[in-house]
């Protein structure tokens, strides 16, 4: 368990540090997907618990078995999709900034061009 | 000094982060709360087998409300920022007599 | 008096010209006319189970959205347009969200012990068969449309915008 934690909590370190230190558009933007894994991956692992099965009531469930935690799973969906549609929307932001600039360039496409 | 700073930054991130996920194996996730509740009245109150679809469509509906929103809201920003113009045809002539 | 502004208009200059591949590989065409049909059905079939099994409606709904960019590998941005279209895939999205919104203030109109939005009142069956229960079945549908309808429509927007800009 204690695997997962760090892991989550790497993927989080890498991607703000790609946010912080890359010049091209896309690179930042693939930074920001990868916070968004980061976090998805902490918010499932928070409830694990110790000899449980997947949340699902079959037919042929042992006696004394019992479930993980289900919550935190349903939050997580509506982050993923929230996540996927922000990346969207940066992705088609980059192609307009290419169409008016003539470069995906975080240094050069600092002033306001009317 | 742009580049000392985002080292100190991301170490300190670092060390705090492996301080954290060790002390935090015992926080878990409690045997009391609200998932006891949830788990026991879904197969008597919806009918459903899989307990996380009972959670996502009727104990926390408005949650799903609420990111419909934010999928609709996405696909019609990308579509209007992805516009094409149409060309004018009224501005040649204008200011001539 | 000069502005010294220098204009940032990209110019569409390289020295080699991009040609318009037209020629489709008959690898990629004969691949992605198998792996179409299993595609939709098993995104059909994540839609419907949602209740039994792993899955729902977003699970499923962007596997079926995942054919449409299928077809733009396989036959291009000319077959797509031909089949697609992409104002009736905007207002397929709204009549999604229209009726995962009605199916939730059935609630206050039948109120079955309180009026509230989102209370289960159609009859729940015997739990494990696939009409079991109440509101869940028929709200997998539709958000399930919702998204495959939205995604659909997405995709279509972001590659329309690339074509125009080669020519």
């Amino acid at each position: 368990m204690l695997l997962n934690y760090i892991g989550a909590f790497l993927l989080i370190v890498f991607g703000l540090y790609i946010i912080l230190v890359k010049k091209n558009l896309i690179k930042i933007v693939v930074g920001m997907s990868l916070l968004d894994t980061g976090i998805n991956l902490l918010l499932v692992s928070v409830g694990f618990r110790p000899g449980g099965t997947a949340p699902l009531f079959m037919n042929d469930l042992k006696p004394g078995s019992f479930f993980v935690d289900p919550v935190p799973q349903a939050l997580t969906l509506t982050s993923i999709v929230i996540g996927a549609c922000v990346t969207a929307l940066a992705l088609s932001l980059v192609i307009k900034v290419k169409e008016h600039y003539g470069t995906i360039d975080a240094d050069k496409v600092r002033r306001l061009n009317g | 000094m742009k580049k000392a700073v985002v080292w100190f930054t991301i170490t300190t991130l670092t060390v705090f982060a492996v301080y954290v996920s060790t002390k935090m194996i015992s926080f878990g996730s409690s045997y009391n709360g609200i998932a006891n509740v949830i788990v026991n009245d879904t197969v008597g109150k919806t009918g459903a087998i899989n307990a996380v679809t009972a959670i996502v469509f009727d104990f926390r509906g408005y949650d799903t409300l609420g990111e419909s929103f934010v999928l609709f809201t996405a696909i019609t920003a990308a579509a209007a920022v992805l516009r094409k113009p149409v060309h004018s045809i009224i501005s040649k002539g204008k200011g001539g007599k | 008096m000069k502005s010294n502004k220098k204009s940032y208009k990209s110019s569409p200059s390289t020295n080699k010209k991009s040609k318009n591949i037209k020629v489709n590989d008959v690898i990629i065409t004969s691949c992605a006319n198998v792996v179409l049909p299993i595609a939709i059905i098993l995104g059909a079939y994540v839609i419907m189970h949602g209740h039994l099994s792993p899955g729902g409606g977003f699970q499923g709904g962007v596997l079926i959205a995942g054919a449409v960019a299928i077809l733009y590998v396989a036959y291009g941005s000319d077959g797509v347009r031909k089949l697609f279209n992409i104002t009736r895939l905007k207002a397929s999205e709204s009549m999604g969200a229209l009726g995962f919104i009605f199916i939730a203030s059935l609630g206050l109109i039948y109120g079955v012990g309180g009026y509230r939005f989102f209370a289960n009142t159609i009859s729940k069956g015997t739990p494990g068969t696939l009409f079991s229960s109440g509101t869940i079945f028929w709200m997998n549908f539709a958000v399930g449309y919702k998204v495959l309808t939205g995604i659909g429509a997405l995709i279509l927007i972001m590659v329309s915008s690339l074509n125009s800009n080669k020519e």
